[in-house]
């Protein structure tokens, strides 16, 4: 694992045991200086980040034990196919993402990653197999899926509304997770059609998690993205993820290996290659 | 279907057609131009200002169902209704289409008054609905910009070439409108009132069902599906939703 995720992580890690941001910061550049002299791997030298943080946690005083623990399946799919034009794109395939828990699919180009993600959605029908999802929806789309002549205010509103929420909740709600993207959704007078790349697939993430969806289907979520935006999309699907939610994120980011808690290589034949 | 939800779909669609100003007012002065050019001749002159006033509001319709496809399926994976987006982008063109109906309803009494003005106003309006029903309608057969562009040509090519005498001329979409401005400009004699209404309410009903069961089976997710029987059951803790082809 490179140093930078691991202390990333780490800096998760420490936060949820309750460790305040001045603590988690000065731990960080403390082990920062210690990984740059020594180098090496840090899973060999210190652990997980999450064993790492709960020894630093308990050395501080008393905190409460992690409780992430995967809960009942929210996605399940079986046996699952899809042809376009008599050309199979995705063949057998099956997983389960629990409560609580992150999967990432991975494969090359045309390997329908997307479509599954469809296919989980229901938004493309399979040409066999079975798709169970336990709970509300939060999708966000590789690319599309807005209105290009609305404020991102505007869709707050718009998809808010599906949701149950009012106006001035569905504007609250999400600005309060573009905030933690480190973005200003609100003040954002400009349309869609004129917003860059990375800022449209944050409001696309944003639109995906306004109104708490127990299942987050995201494709290539932090595209475009910058790094420190992409460190804080992880930080937010962490929190999500520690709140209980199922999450299954398309990406071609090697660094997102590291990050999730299992990956699915999807390609001929597909294969869950780490739990 | 809640009216709220009606509404705002329908304020959406204002908001987003509101900042395309440009396109607004070529489409706006795309009557105009039908007008000025027959404006010496009265009938002549009615009928291309309303068979004007058709194709603008037909075009807006198309693209307006045309350019939020995608986000329209993502909304009601979120819990949108796919009735009220419809309705609501509806309801939205219709108020678009009666301002400009408006608009040159006052022209044309200002302008060149004709034997019956409020059968011009009854033209406008039935023209303004059925012209928006086309374009949503064709919007909901073809998801492409093109193609659908390419189709509303042909319409219009047949409608502006085919003899209005013709049995043929009574299956395009807008015979209505001349049977109603001829009517409205030559009197009774000239035109049928009751087989215009009757043409352009057959015609609106028709496209009406084509846009709602293609809208249905195109935006009716299975999770939009499960969420509604998930509410009808009282949440009984069963999967929300499930797809088997």
């Amino acid at each position: 694992m490179r140093p930078e995720t691991w202390l990333e992580q780490l800096s998760h890690e420490l936060a949820t045991r309750g460790l305040t941001p001045v603590d988690v910061a000065s731990i960080v550049v403390e082990l920062q200086g210690h990984l740059t002299e020594a180098g090496g791997d840090p899973l060999g030298v210190f652990g997980s980040p999450a064993e790492y943080a709960s020894r630093v946690a308990a050395s501080i005083g008393p905190v409460e034990a992690p409780v992430r623990r995967p809960g009942r399946p929210r996605i399940r799919v079986r046996d699952l196919a899809m042809s376009y034009r008599r050309r199979p794109v995705l063949r057998g395939v099956s997983l389960d993402v629990r409560a609580g828990e992150v999967l990432l699919l991975v494969g090359p180009n045309g390997a329908g990653k997307s479509t599954l993600l469809r296919i989980v959605a229901g938004l493309t029908r399979p040409t066999s197999g079975h798709v169970a999802v336990s709970g509300p929806i939060g999708y966000a789309p590789q690319s599309g899926g807005l209105f290009e002549h609305l404020t991102p205010a505007e869709h707050l509103v718009l998809f808010g509304r599906g949701r149950g929420l009012t106006r001035a909740r569905a504007q609250r709600e999400g600005q309060h997770i573009a905030a933690q993207l480190g973005w200003d959704a609100m003040s954002d007078g400009q349309v869609v059609g004129e917003l860059s790349g990375g800022t449209r697939q944050k409001l696309n993430v944003v639109l995906a998690g306004l109104g708490d969806p127990d299942v987050l289907l995201l494709d290539e979520p932090y595209q475009g993205l910058d790094w420190e935006s992409t460190r804080r999309f992880w930080e937010l699907l962490w929190a999500w993820r520690d709140a209980g939610r199922a999450a299954l994120v398309v990406s071609h980011a090697h660094d997102a290996l590291d990050r999730v808690d299992a990956v699915m290589e999807l390609g001929v034949p597909s294969r869950e290659v780490a739990r | 279907m809640r009216l709220g939800s009606i509404a705002l779909a329908g304020e959406m669609v204002l908001r987003a057609l509101g900042r395309r100003r440009l396109s607004l007012a070529l489409l706006a002065l795309l009557p105009l131009a039908f007008f000025a050019a027959r404006h010496q001749h009265v009938g002549q002159s009615i009928r291309f200002l309303v068979l004007g006033v058709a194709w603008a509001v037909s075009t807006v319709a198309f693209f307006a169902g045309v350019s939020g496809r995608e986000a329209e399926r993502r909304l009601c994976l979120t819990g949108s209704s796919w009735g009220s987006l419809v309705a609501g982008r509806i309801m939205a063109l219709l108020g678009l289409g009666a301002c400009l109906s408006g608009g040159y309803l006052l022209l044309v009494v200002m302008y060149q008054p004709v034997a019956s003005n409020a059968g011009v106003a009854l033209d406008l309006a039935s023209t303004t609905i059925v012209a928006v029903l086309l374009g949503t309608s064709l919007g909901a057969i073809l998801g492409q910009e093109l193609e659908g562009a390419l189709l509303l040509f042909m319409v219009w090519g047949l409608q502006f070439m085919i003899d209005p005498a013709s049995t043929t001329a009574r299956f395009l979409p807008f015979w209505s409108t001349r049977e109603l401005a001829t009517h409205a400009v030559d009197g009774p004699q000239a035109g049928s009132l009751s087989a215009g209404l009757l043409h352009a309410a057959v015609t609106s009903t028709v496209l009406l069902a084509l846009t709602a069961s293609l809208s249905a089976s195109r935006l009716r997710t299975r999770v939009s599906d499960a969420g509604r029987r998930r509410r009808s059951a009282g949440r009984r803790g069963e999967p929300s939703s499930s797809a088997a082809p």
